[in-house]
């Protein structure tokens, strides 16, 4: 009973701030993108006549006031109506959800592939702590994310499709365009996993319960996976949160690089041609997929943290 | 017969000397108590000896188990030791504990390394163990973490650990320093209970001279990384030799009052960078003379089963030799 009623309550809680968050990202949005020049100039060829012109500001609502506009966005919003492209003459919101299976399939196996290399390099590390295979994973790591994305993309671009013709440089047809995009995206992302991996588990060990498992004859093995790395893994996990954000924004690089018919490179295309609704779509579903992000991050922290689970289900004693 | 002896073991951190050269053994189901404040080496002579030290840490000196030497012995030998032949509890359970693992799961490792048990073998030693610590509801608590028990109850998971492995010695590092006094008492209890039932040796490390009175059968007295007084619990109590050790037992309230740490002999415990010449203790000991500043005293043997490191030995050796030197002066 008191068990739920913590959960609801900590529920409950998260739901009002991710609805504050969401509802500050609409506003700063919109009032960026409308201080940011007038979309009609963008849309229609430069000699339209001015009256034309009032036409379309009148279909498009870009003749009432901009507190007008706001609270008729938000209104509709708050109805699932996103508007309409001014580009695709469509629904917004179905321009923008025919990208998302790209976007998710390019980033989720990206970050997939983050963790599962990251976070045993950065055990490795460990394991042979301030030995060549510490130092050899580390400077790996640090090469994998001072490397800007644009460049490492160019280089194995360059180096695979161009010298080598052994992968396409860009496109979505076939399972092998997904290789470089997926090399670009997820590298930094599994050199910053390894090397936060690496911190929490150095500060795991010096714990005390770390020597009392040595002093209970545990050998190193178990006593690094078993023993550390359950507590290490809890921020790690915390951070792999954040990295759902550093996926997005370094998609948009990288879908635009190679082609990739995401959410990125769309939203690239809609900021050039001043598409308003689309912009508006894609940064609230950004901001909702960072919202969940956060919201997942907090119940994983409650599943793998006995201490914080005790917690989230009231006094469950 | 000697079950654990130490010879000549030095502990230097960063080029510092902090232990210079300790001798202890410890005889089979004997109980041992070392007192000293802090600081004085007691935590670092156990650590050592089972190679629990920081890699920084250099060792000297040898460490043997029924005669078998265990200091840098290999990890697969040590593994096999820790826990197994000797066991070590320490001052704080609650840290000492794992927090994410099950306490089923954190005895039955033990269970499993050291008596290769498994499955519902491990279920059922691992009730058996709490019972007999004296957790209620053993069934239940098992997969409870140790969050979810009090500083005491966590004392006592970690002797039920220690037991899991059948341990021949087992050192307590302070096991009562952080808990309070009637479950100090309950603890320390346990521990003298288990012991009667199991004849397993005991190395109690403590600041708390009335604690190690009541349960240990000889007592050395350690101070900035020497052993200066060694002797039975009794002897030492009545009697004290050394300075320091008659010192720390003036300081001792009535054995039964209340406990407290040690605090009355005035100064401070030198810091190990910048030891005094001589005899360490020699700035703050209300007997010492010219000659305590020479050399460190080295430890001398009586016959009651006395050691003592400090000048004034030979005048316990012979009594009139106070006299002889008052004449010659
Ligand atoms: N990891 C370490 N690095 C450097 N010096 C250390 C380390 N561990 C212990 N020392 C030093 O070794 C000396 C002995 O410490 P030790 O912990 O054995 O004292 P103790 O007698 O157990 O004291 P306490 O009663 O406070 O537990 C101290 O001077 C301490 O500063
Ligand atoms: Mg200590």
């Amino acid at each position: 009973m008191s068990r739920l009623k913590g959960f609801l309550w900590f529920l409950a809680l998260r739901l009002a701030r991710a609805t504050a968050t969401l509802a500050i990202c609409v506003t700063i949005v919109f009032v960026v993108l409308r201080s940011a020049g007038d979309p009609l100039a963008s849309l229609l060829p430069d000699d339209t006549p001015p009256d034309v012109v009032e036409i379309y500001r009148e279909r498009f609502g870009l003749d009432q006031s901009i507190w007008q506009q706001y609270l008729g966005y938000l209104q509709s919003v708050a109805h699932g109506d996103f508007g309409r492209s001014f580009v695709h003459h469509r629904d917004a919101l179905a321009v923008v959800w025919e990208r998302v299976p790209a976007t998710l399939e390019l980033g989720g196996l990206a970050l997939i592939a983050a963790v599962l290399i990251g976070v045993p390099l950065g055990v490795l590390a460990t394991f042979g702590r301030n030995t060549w295979v510490d130092r050899a994973a580390m400077s790996a790591a640090v090469f994998g994310y001072s490397l800007p994305n644009f460049f490492l993309a160019i280089l194995l671009i360059l180096w695979l499709s161009l010298s080598l013709r052994l992968l396409p440089s860009a496109g979505s047809d076939l399972p092998q365009h997904l290789i470089m995009p997926i090399i670009v995206l997820g590298a930094p992302a599994a050199a910053k996993i390894a090397r936060f991996t690496r911190t929490s588990m150095v500060e795991v060990i010096g714990q005390p319960f770390m020597r009392a498992a040595a002093a209970k004859g545990v050998p190193t093995r178990p006593r690094l996976i078993g023993h550390a790395f359950p507590n290490a893994a809890i921020p790690v996990v915390t951070f792999l949160g954040f990295e759902i954000g550093a996926m997005i924004g370094g998609g948009v690089v990288t879908e635009t690089i190679f082609a990739w018919p995401g959410l990125g490179r769309l939203l690239v295309q809609a900021v050039g041609q001043r598409d308003l609704a689309v912009v508006q779509t894609i940064v609230l579903m950004i901001a909702a997929t960072m919202v969940c992000a956060n919201l997942l991050v907090d119940l994983a922290y409650g599943w793998l943290d006995p201490r914080v689970r005790v917690g989230l289900r009231g006094t469950g004693k | 017969m000697t079950l654990v002896a130490i010879e000549g073991l030095t502990v230097d951190f960063d080029g510092v000397r902090v232990l210079h050269g300790i001798d202890l053994h410890v005889g089979k189901g004997e109980a041992v108590g070392l007192v000293g404040e802090s600081g004085s080496g007691k935590s670092v002579t156990w650590l050592a000896a089972l190679g629990l030290l920081p890699g920084k840490a250099r060792v000297g000196g040898r460490v043997k188990l029924e005669g078998a030497d265990i200091l840098g012995a290999p990890d697969q030998t040590l593994d096999r030791i820790r826990g197994g032949r000797i066991a070590m509890i320490f001052q704080d359970p609650a840290s000492a504990l794992n927090p994410v693992l099950t306490i089923r799961r954190q005895i039955g490792e033990s269970l499993a390394l050291h008596r290769g048990l498994s499955g519902a073998a491990i279920k059922a030693e691992a009730r058996r163990l709490l019972d007999l610590v004296g957790i209620p509801d053993a069934e239940r608590r098992l997969s409870a973490y140790p969050h979810e028990f009090s500083g005491g109850q966590n004392q006592r998971i970690m002797i039920a650990m220690a037991l899991a492995g059948n341990p021949d010695l087992l050192v307590a590092d302070e096991p009562t320093t952080a808990l309070d006094a009637t479950i100090q008492a309950q603890i320390l209890d346990l521990i003298r209970d288990i012991r009667r039932e199991t004849g397993m040796a005991l190395v109690l490390i403590s600041h708390d001279l009335g604690v190690v009175a009541q349960t240990c059968d000889r007592v050395c007295v350690m101070y900035a990384g020497r052993i200066v007084e060694e002797a039975p619990a009794a002897v030492l109590f009545d009697d004290p030799a050394h300075p320091y050790a008659s010192g720390l037992i003036g300081a001792l309230p009535a054995i039964e009052g209340p406990r407290q740490r040690l605090s009355a002999i005035a100064g401070t415990v030198p810091d190990p960078r910048a030891l005094p010449p001589g005899c360490s203790f020699g700035p703050r000991c209300l007997h010492a003379t010219g000659a305590c500043t020479q050399a460190p005293p080295a430890l001398t043997t009586f016959g009651d089963g006395r050691r003592m490191a400090c000048v004034l030995a030979k005048y316990r050796l012979e009594p009139t030799a106070i006299a002889r030197e008052l004449v010659d002066a």
